[in-house]
């Protein structure tokens, strides 16, 4: 299952002995190009402060009476700095990028969803449906709307309960690398479980926001 | 060191700024506002620009170009409820872009604007004493890809090497910054002449990093002040066939910006219309600033759906927004000051001067560029959402707004027919899901060589800078050579089309089309460069052989040497030797890749010819 090694890997850096600028391979994944451990809970401020420092050291403004060669290597480099923070600063995404990169792609028809979300799930996009249809105002616009807001908080509910799991998880993740082993495939198999269920809410709640802003 | 000079191009006015002694200052000569107002106007004998410009929106009104920026990369069918209010003439048979028509030439938007470039450029050398060839243009933040492109065009045409485009909110929020440098979380409220732009920025350390941005390029005072023409027109009781003379309007238009401007520090003020022309009319009213705000009031309020998207898109809520920047001359409004405080719940700022902080804000990223500042720093992001089209007419995203430039994506297209050539692409930029409802940007023909369906495998990979510009290339994957791209621009102007109105400029002699050749075989160079340096890194530079990889090292390293030289051939030349030693690379990159080709990949597929 697991394909990335970190034994006997050379660590990588952007920067050569002199400084200067290397190309980065797309093997290299975000952790390794940021020099971060591949944990699930990381400390924001200390990426945040990394992504500073790399973008004084690789951003174009720096380069531009550089020869082109470096100007090329900038360009690169900073556009996969900029890919690299914004996977890491969100939780969610730096999840879903770590546990793809440990077992692979999650397909959006990973994990189906549950039986008992089923209903809740057609009930939303009822609503959903009925109140983007009904243009007229007055008292039956009010009750679908009623019914709309309802299934937010049904599914808003439903999402921080899987926040909730996700840090459970993440937690014994990072324990299993802090005690320098492989992921637990169980917490694996979980997380990937867990993140394939989480599309279909953002799916949910994305199309009902999507209902209340165009009424 | 060479100057670069920062400048505002404006709707209504522009200006430029250079730094002195380590600071920004306007660029304003003796006897004359630092202001330019973006007015052209086209006389049998001569040009003029700016505030004598200005008056000639009067006298020489047919002839008199304003508020072309609006125009920027644009196309003509885009324009017509702006063009209602505009008393000189457009040349309808050209849809792709906007081209206006005086004393019988018609002029394209960006060469209009090169003229107001051209004023601003030559102040500044007045000002510094020596030429200038640099400059940083600031832009709307919400400024698409073709209007981006077109203020490049127009800086190119004003012989002015545009090093970089830049935000309006942003580059005044380095202007604020210049001497805090740790502000927090600022929103920047910029409403000039004919866009709004609101940004959130966290500016910490020095580096000023935009959370979000959100506007409407076609939102600014000027709507306001054709609302308040149309008013007053109802007023004064001209007859219907009278009412649609643009010249009639055109003085309305003008009225009503004097009228508005008085009641920024007046309760009331007297609106005087005479015109002694085909149609004579005389009027004058008492105007009063209530009057005037109930007009603008639905305008103004058009700006706070984008602020609180921005905020959205930020993950924040009002209150943590620690400072409210006011910048851009509508921001003057006594109504738009109330408003914004009101929205953001704290009082909005405007110590330094709304009309100025944008060109401020440009000098100080000028400095930047030429080394001269390091310990400031702008991360800037793309405003709007960038995707191609795909089945059934709906848009599949590949860049999301907001996300930091410089970015890139890779794409991997493939062909449905067998023996298939070509694969279209059409790049579109905007939120909705359907293309239709989204601006075409460009469209792009793949070249591929014949092979059965499905077995091309085409990357494309979409690069936006740091200017927010979008560029493409494309590489076969299955020979490992760069695919054609050709492109066709949606709107704006080709590179034929700037080429042709370089040529027509009476400016510019034969040293300038040399200096030109000279900076296009460069920009080719740098291109070819790019794709063998990302070429090695891609297929692994331990796996070619010392030898050749030494050879095509060599390669490289002399068209970097000829590269800044002043002879587009030798550089041309040593293009064609890198070509020459990369192509058995190229070859036997071919298996490699195909086996990764075959291996379980997923495909986005694109439309096919």
């Amino acid at each position: 299952m697991n394909r990335t090694s970190t034994k006997n890997k050379k660590l990588f850096s952007v920067f050569d002995e002199d400084g200067e600028i290397q190309p980065v391979p797309a093997s290299v994944d975000h952790f390794a190009f940021l020099e971060l451990p591949k944990k699930m809970n990381i400390n924001e401020a200390v990426l945040e402060s990394t992504f500073f420092e790399y973008s004084r050291k690789l951003h174009p403004d720096f380069f531009m009476n550089a020869p082109a060669s470096k100007r090329i290597l900038s360009l690169d480099a900073s556009a996969r700095l900029n890919a690299a923070y914004k996977t890491l600063k969100d939780p969610i995404q730096r999840a879903v990028y770590l546990v793809e990169l440990e077992s692979g792609k999650l397909e959006e028809n990973d994990s189906s969803p549950p039986v008992e979300l089923l209903e809740d799930i057609f009930m939303a996009q009822e609503a959903a449906a009925d109140y983007k249809c009904c243009e007229n105002g007055g008292e039956e616009a009010e009750g679908l709307r009623a019914n709309l807001m309802a299934a937010k908080e049904c599914f808003e509910a439903q999402r921080s309960g899987q926040r909730a799991a996700l840090d459970k998880l993440g937690g014994r993740w990072d324990e299993a690398v802090d005690a320098g082993e492989e992921p637990p495939s169980e917490v694996i198999d979980k997380l990937r479980s867990v993140l394939g269920l989480r599309n279909y809410i953002e799916n949910i709640l994305r199309n009902v926001d999507r209902a209340l802003e165009e009424a | 060191m060479s100057d670069i000079i920062g400048i505002d191009l404006g709707t209504t006015n522009s200006l430029v700024a250079v730094m002195k002694d380590g600071s920004p200052v306007v660029v304003s000569p003796e006897a004359e506002r630092s202001i330019v107002p973006s007015v052209v106007s086209f006389r049998s004998d001569r040009v003029l620009v700016g505030d004598k410009a200005r008056s000639d929106r009067t006298d020489n009104i047919r002839n008199t170009i304003y508020s072309i920026k609006r125009f920027m990369g644009r196309g003509y069918n885009d324009i017509e409820a702006e063009r209602r209010h505009l008393p000189y003439e457009f040349d309808s048979s050209q849809t792709e872009a906007v081209f206006v028509k005086a004393r019988g030439r018609t002029y394209g938007a960006p060469e209009i604007s090169a003229i107001i470039l051209r004023e601003l450029k030559s102040r500044a050398e007045k000002s510094i004493g020596h030429r200038v060839q640099r400059a940083v243009i600031t832009v709307p933040a919400y400024f698409n890809d073709a209007q981006r492109q077109a203020t490049k065009d127009a800086g190119r045409l004003a012989g002015l090497d545009v090093l970089r485009i830049v935000n309006e909110p942003t580059a005044a929020s380095l202007a604020y910054g210049l001497h805090e440098r740790n502000r927090g979380i600022i929103a920047v409220y910029d409403l000039g002449g004919g866009t709004f732009d609101i940004s959130i920025l966290k500016v910490k350390d020095g580096v000023f990093e935009v959370l979000a941005t959100g506007g409407d390029t076609r939102l600014g005072g000027d709507d306001i002040d054709r609302a308040l023409a149309d008013y007053l027109i109802e007023k004064s009781g001209v007859e219907n066939g009278v009412k649609e003379n643009p010249e009639i309007v055109g003085l309305f238009v003008l009225a009503a910006e004097n009228a508005k401007q008085d009641l920024t520090d007046n309760e009331k003020t007297e609106v005087v219309v005479e015109c002694s022309g085909e149609s004579p009319l005389s009027f004058s009213q008492t105007l009063t600033r209530e009057e005037m705000e109930k007009i603008a009031l639905p305008i103004a309020e058009r700006t706070i759906g984008p602020c609180r998207r921005a905020l959205k898109d930020a993950g924040l809520a009002t209150s943590e927004v620690d400072e409210v920047v006011l910048v851009g001359g509508s921001t003057r409004m006594p109504l738009i000051g109330r408003m914004v405080t009101e929205f953001f719940g704290k009082e909005a700022k405007s110590e330094l001067n709304p009309d100025e902080v944008v060109a401020l804000g440009a000098a100080v990223q000028a400095d930047i560029l030429s080394g001269g500042r390091t310990d400031m720093l702008l991360l800037d992001v793309t405003p709007l959402s960038l995707g191609i089209e795909t089945m059934g007419g709906a848009m599949s995203w590949i860049i999301p707004r907001n996300t930091t430039i410089p970015t890139s994506q890779r794409e991997v297209f493939t062909t449905f027919k067998d023996n298939q050539t070509g694969v279209d692409i059409h790049v579109l930029q905007g939120e909705r899901e359907l293309i239709k409802d989204n601006r075409s940007l460009a469209k792009f023909v793949l070249g591929i060589d014949p092979a059965p369906a499905g077995m091309a495998r085409i990357e494309v990979s979409f690069l936006i800078d740091a200017n927010g510009i979008l560029s493409v290339t494309a590489r076969d994957l299955r020979s490992g050579k760069a695919a054609s791209v050709e492109v066709q621009p949606s709107y704006g102007l080709t590179d034929e089309q700037v080429e042709k109105m370089l040529l027509e400029s009476f400016e510019h002699a034969e040293a300038d089309i040399h200096a030109r050749q000279v900076l296009e075989a460069r920009t080719e160079a740098e291109s070819v460069m790019a794709a063998t340096m990302r070429a090695l890194r891609d297929y692994g530079e331990d796996k070619v052989g010392d030898e050749e990889r030494n050879v095509i090292k060599q390669a490289l390293s002399e068209l970097e040497k000829v590269m800044d030289g002043d002879d587009h051939q030798v550089i041309r030349d040593k293009i064609d030797a890198l070509n020459e030693v990369t192509h058995p690379l190229a070859e036997r990159m071919m298996d490699n890749v195909l086996k990764e080709a075959l291996a379980n990949k997923r495909l986005t597929e694109a439309m096919s010819d």
